[in-house]
């Protein structure tokens, strides 16, 4: 009976081991394709100061790893105050088809709102809208951002050239709010 | 950080007796802040970002992300001086990428090999490599407006090698890490400035981090030269070199530079 029940847990406890690793070896959130191991680092951080992030866009889902809200008009926008950053994303594939918002609407968003600006897909759009608000240098590039330094300067840059994929434009957006992030967090 | 100043200060001394030379201790780690009286306010800032990319089977697999940013101010108590401020970014990247003849997903450990920062404001590069050894030699800048005596004391030149931004207040290196070397020559009317990184023994830590790289210039806006005919514009290139390793010396290594260029003027 002792024996039958020894070999019962020299039995069990390998099986118990091989089993938790083998689900550990399962990846329950698998990182897309061509894009950094380090997506998800990205998403908990933005994530963990909430911000608050509209999107203008039909392509631009982030998979739904993270919460953000799509918007159709500027009235969709509740922009919170006591959010450490409002970011918004518009695509310029939309924007070309639609009247989002006039040129100074846009502006008056970053200048007076604080709110940081991604323009995304404006070079590969060939879009010759915002001409006078987006700055020649940064015409080539499929992301431009409108932010603002920790010293609440304005920062204003482009990322070079097209993107790869949707996915990479994803996680480079991802990429730039996490290092605002942690450039103001310190 | 004070020995490295003693040290550099009893070098001046020993080879130059050029009378008070002092490299502006503020401006070192002082990030992006500037004098308001003298500078004015800060309006803005402009930068470009890359990522550099490793294309297997027709994909593009991130390995690195560096950026370069820029400000520039003309100094207002004195219309022939502006300063130049860069900040450089490396970030390596680590990616799965497919290896191997059946194509399986390996994690590439991703690292900065260096970047090589160029400025039209005196034509000349300065590499920063991270890891165990940082060194920015002949760091070769004019004098400021020709004065009866040498005088450095409003000179800004700084070095900034770090895991994180430092944007106000002074940079922490341990004893010995970080020294500075420089002299001045009088019948030149150059300076010259050596920053040394040197921690101790092999930390290669800095290789698989964020660091941030920063030079601060001083333009002599008085001597006609490409950069500051008219308005004053200062061109920034940046080459950042990334490595993606996978399976040590033996295994599969990628080797990619990128050029960012930003432009800042006033």
């Amino acid at each position: 009976m002792k024996d039958n029940k020894s070999r019962y847990y020299l039995f069990l406890i390998p099986l118990i081991a091989l089993i938790v690793f083998v689900i550990s070896l399962i990846d329950f959130r698998p990182v897309p394709e061509g894009v950094p191991n380090d997506y998800y680092d990205r998403i908990d951080l933005v994530e963990k100061y909430d911000v608050n992030l509209f999107v203008y866009s039909d392509v631009i889902d982030f998979n739904d790893d993270i919460l953000f809200k799509r918007i159709s008009s500027m009235s969709d926008l509740d922009i919170l105050n006591f959010s450490l950053m409002n970011v918004l994303v518009i695509d310029m594939n939309k924007y070309v088809l639609s009247e989002f918002a006039s040129e100074e609407e846009i502006r008056q968003l970053y200048e007076v709102r604080g709110v940081t600006l991604m323009i995304v897909n404006y070079a590969s759009s060939n879009s010759e809208q915002l001409e006078d608000f987006i700055n020649p240098a940064d015409v080539d590039s499929d992301l431009i951002i409108f932010g603002y330094a920790v010293d609440h300067v304005q920062d204003i840059g482009s990322i070079i050239g097209t993107f790869p994929s949707n996915q990479m434009l994803m996680y480079a957006i991802l990429h730039q709010i996490s290092n605002t992030l942690k450039e103001q967090r310190g | 950080m004070k020995k490295g100043i003693i040290i550099a200060l009893l070098n001046l001394i020993l080879f130059c007796c050029v009378g008070i030379i002092n490299a502006d201790s503020t401006a070192i780690g002082m990030g992006f802040a500037v004098d308001e009286e003298q500078y004015g306010i800060k309006e803005c800032y402009a930068f470009q970002g890359a990522y550099t990319y490793v294309v297997k089977n027709g994909v593009n697999y991130p390995i690195g992300y560096s950026k370069i940013k820029s400000a520039a101010y003309q100094d207002l108590t004195d219309d022939d001086w502006a300063l130049v401020i860069l900040q450089s970014t490396a970030e390596p990247l680590d990616t799965d990428i497919p290896t191997g003849i059946f194509n399986i997903m390996r994690p590439y450990n991703s690292s900065t090999v260096y970047q090589d920062i160029y400025s039209n404001i005196d034509g000349s590069s300065k590499t920063f490599y991270p890891g165990a050894y940082i060194i920015s030699t002949n760091y070769l800048m004019e004098q400021p407006s020709p004065r009866d005596e040498p005088d450095t004391v409003e000179y800004t030149a700084s070095i900034e090698v770090g895991e994180e931004v430092k944007a106000s207040g002074s940079v922490v290196f341990e004893d010995n890490e970080l020294y500075l070397e420089f002299y001045h020559s009088s019948s030149s009317n150059i300076f010259h400035a050596k920053f040394v990184y040197s921690p101790n023994f092999f930390d290669v830590s800095y290789m698989n981090a964020l660091t941030y790289n920063k030079g601060t210039f001083l333009v002599d806006m008085s001597t006609p030269n490409s950069s500051n005919c008219g308005v004053f514009v200062n061109t920034t290139s940046l080459n950042t070199r990334f490595m993606a390793n996978y399976g040590g010396i033996y295994g599969t290594t990628y080797i990619i530079t990128t050029l960012n260029t930003v432009t800042v003027y006033y």
